[in-house]
């Protein structure tokens, strides 16, 4: 019974918010285990960043859902991909330096520094 | 000015070198990532690794864990568009970082788009070794890759 109550909560929730398995993703990057010298725990600085990042996009457009990992440094990779199109966000672990990156089928990446109009200006690049 | 980087290597052409790959967070679904080779300071700060050996790659992490490996054409590397060079570590001669063949480190995540560039024009030098775990991994190796040079004589 507890667990068909759990279930009708993350349903109801997620029919609310259509971007709850995202929020919830990013919430788990700050609990990953470091290792191998590497910092894949997201620091809290990236993970606000990464939450304005989205959070500002999500309130005017509908966005694919993007591929979360840690990028090694405590920071976060955030990435898309749609008909051989390919947009990053890299939420660096020191809270700035946060970069955007794309490139279409069979070029190679350009980016610049990340603004929330460039994210979304390339997001709806990558949905055209 | 641009050298060849032919010239500088210390290493030939068709000598083979390895990867470790030392989280699971860069093989998705099975496949290696390019993040595989994206160049981290607390990992890679000389550059970004490679080995002489299979083996040398599993003794590479004090944790003695890593999750894969691959192996990387030194030909087609110092080809690749992203003009890499080798530099030998004076340290460890089982290790060497690539750098650019100017000798400047490459750019991390936060710094540049090449640090993908150079993630997906290494991804196409190089190939996963499905073997990677076996103890005899490396003779195996070298048998594959004799195997595969007699063929193409």
């Amino acid at each position: 019974m507890q667990n068909l109550d759990r279930k009708l909560k993350e349903y109801r929730t997620a029919v609310i918010d259509p971007y709850h398995e995202l929020w919830k993703q990013l919430a788990q990057m700050l609990t990953l285990k470091n290792e191998n010298n590497l910092e894949l725990r997201a620091t809290q600085a990236a993970y606000d960043n990464a939450l304005t990042f989205l959070r500002y996009a999500t309130e005017r457009m509908t966005i694919p859902l993007p591929n979360l990992t840690p990028d090694g440094e405590g920071g976060i990779d955030i990435e898309w991909e749609r008909n051989g199109r390919h947009l990053a966000l890299n939420c660096g672990g020191l809270g700035t330096g946060n970069f955007v990156a794309w490139r279409g089928p069979n070029d190679r990446y350009e980016g610049e520094p990340a603004t929330n109009e460039l994210l979304t200006q390339k997001l709806n690049w990558l949905k055209s | 000015m641009q050298h060849d980087p032919h010239d500088q290597s210390p290493y030939s052409c068709t000598t083979i070198l390895f990867r470790a790959i030392t989280s699971q967070y860069w093989i998705k679904n099975g496949e290696h990532q390019p993040k595989i080779f994206f160049r981290r300071e607390n990992n890679d700060p000389q550059g970004i690794s490679l080995f002489d050996s299979i083996q040398a790659c599993k003794k590479s992490m004090p944790s003695g864990v890593i999750y894969g490996v691959r192996s990387v054409h030194v030909g087609r590397l110092l080809d690749s568009p992203s003009g890499l060079g080798l530099f030998p570590d004076k340290h460890d001669p089982s290790h060497c970082n690539i750098r650019f063949s100017d000798g400047t480190l490459t750019p991390r995540l936060t710094e540049s788009p090449d640090c993908r560039n150079i993630g997906h024009d290494l991804m196409l030098v190089s190939r996963p070794v499905e073997y990677w775990e076996a103890p005899d991994a490396d003779a195996r190796f070298a048998v594959e890759i004799e195997q595969k040079r007699a063929a193409q004589k």
